[in-house]
């Protein structure tokens, strides 16, 4: 197993390359249906899905006047953003085990 | 493999819920023994990953879709109840506010996706790569196993997936579980392909953030 040796500011560097490439990438995305929804389809249930509580960013969209891609970058944004902030206020106050000895 | 409002019924809505709350609650028991302060800047890292990685539909083959789920990569890189956990939170998320995945169907989404995909993976990637490592010191089994298991964690989302609609509706549990399984067979193929680039990728630059290797 070969190990690359990077400094730290290279990594978040790398990391932060790798996240801006994925949002481009995002902006791709195929509209083709997933493998539920073509297996739904294929059962002859396409129509019974219906919406119980419409979410505030419905189907990855911000606004109807920005363009697919900007919507899709923005969700992700927001989706990145709110994942990290719920996590960081979970364990805000959870401390790791302190050894007493 | 997001399942949306109005295609499970009360039962098995209730039934889903009520499996993924019970178990989300021991892993939460479970996840306070092993908590670092350090671990949270990674889970965070990996659930925004996860998140972007999941809006990324690659068309797979006769007209269909797949995105990386991330389940084992979830469990290989934080531990299996850290894995669950974050993929939980996930799909939380992508249902609240998105709409991908329905509210009366989060808890069958957690189960399939997060505590049984993500759980068989881990398991045949724990139990399956411990017995190679005692009779071979090549890298190749391991990462044999690694994409096996990323696959299987699909396929079994899948299959239960087929299962809950199937108790749910009025479809035969065979051909719906057929479907789904072949279906996901090709898209559990992209789920190995990515989770081994995504696994060593980060085994070359970080190891020691690896959950399976520490």
């Amino acid at each position: 197993m070969s190990r690359l040796i990077l400094s730290k500011r290279i990594q978040v560097l790398i990391l932060i390359a790798g996240f801006l490439l994925l949002l481009f990438i995002a902006t791709f995305s195929s509209n083709l249906p997933d493998g539920l929804e073509w297996t739904v389809k294929k059962l002859g249930l396409e129509g019974s899905e219906k919406t119980v509580l419409p979410a505030p960013l419905a189907d990855y969209n911000v606004s109807e006047e920005y363009s697919p891609s900007v919507n899709r970058i923005l969700t992700a944004l927001i989706g990145m953003a709110l994942l990290a902030l719920i996590i960081f206020l979970i364990f805000q106050f959870k401390r790791a085990p302190v050894n007493k000895e | 493999m997001h399942i949306p409002d109005g295609l499970l019924d009360i039962p098995v809505s209730t039934a889903t819920s009520f499996i993924s709350a019970g178990s989300l609650f021991l892993i939460w028991r479970k996840l306070k023994k092993q908590f670092t302060q350090h671990s949270v800047p990674q889970m965070a890292l990996l659930a925004a990953f996860i998140f972007v990685a999941q809006m990324i539909n690659i068309p797979v083959s006769g007209g269909t879709s797949g995105h990386l789920l991330g389940g084992l990569l979830a469990a290989l890189l934080l531990g299996p109840f850290t894995g669950i956990f974050i993929m939980s939170l996930v799909i939380m998320v992508q249902a609240l506010f998105f709409q991908d995945g329905g509210i009366t169907a989060l808890g069958a989404n957690i189960l399939n996706i997060a505590i049984a995909g993500t759980g068989s993976g881990y398991l045949v990637y724990n139990y399956l790569s411990k017995r190679i490592k005692k009779s071979t010191a090549s890298d190749f089994p391991g990462m044999v196993i690694l994409f096996f298991a990323a696959w299987l964690s699909v396929e079994v989302g899948a299959v239960l997936c087929a299962l809950e609609l199937s108790l749910a509706g009025s479809v035969p549990w065979k051909l719906a579980v057929g479907l789904m399984s072949t279906v996901h067979a090709l898209i559990g193929f992209l789920e190995g392909l990515l989770t081994l680039f995504i696994f060593k990728a980060v085994r070359s630059i970080r190891p020691d953030l690896i959950y399976v290797l520490r």
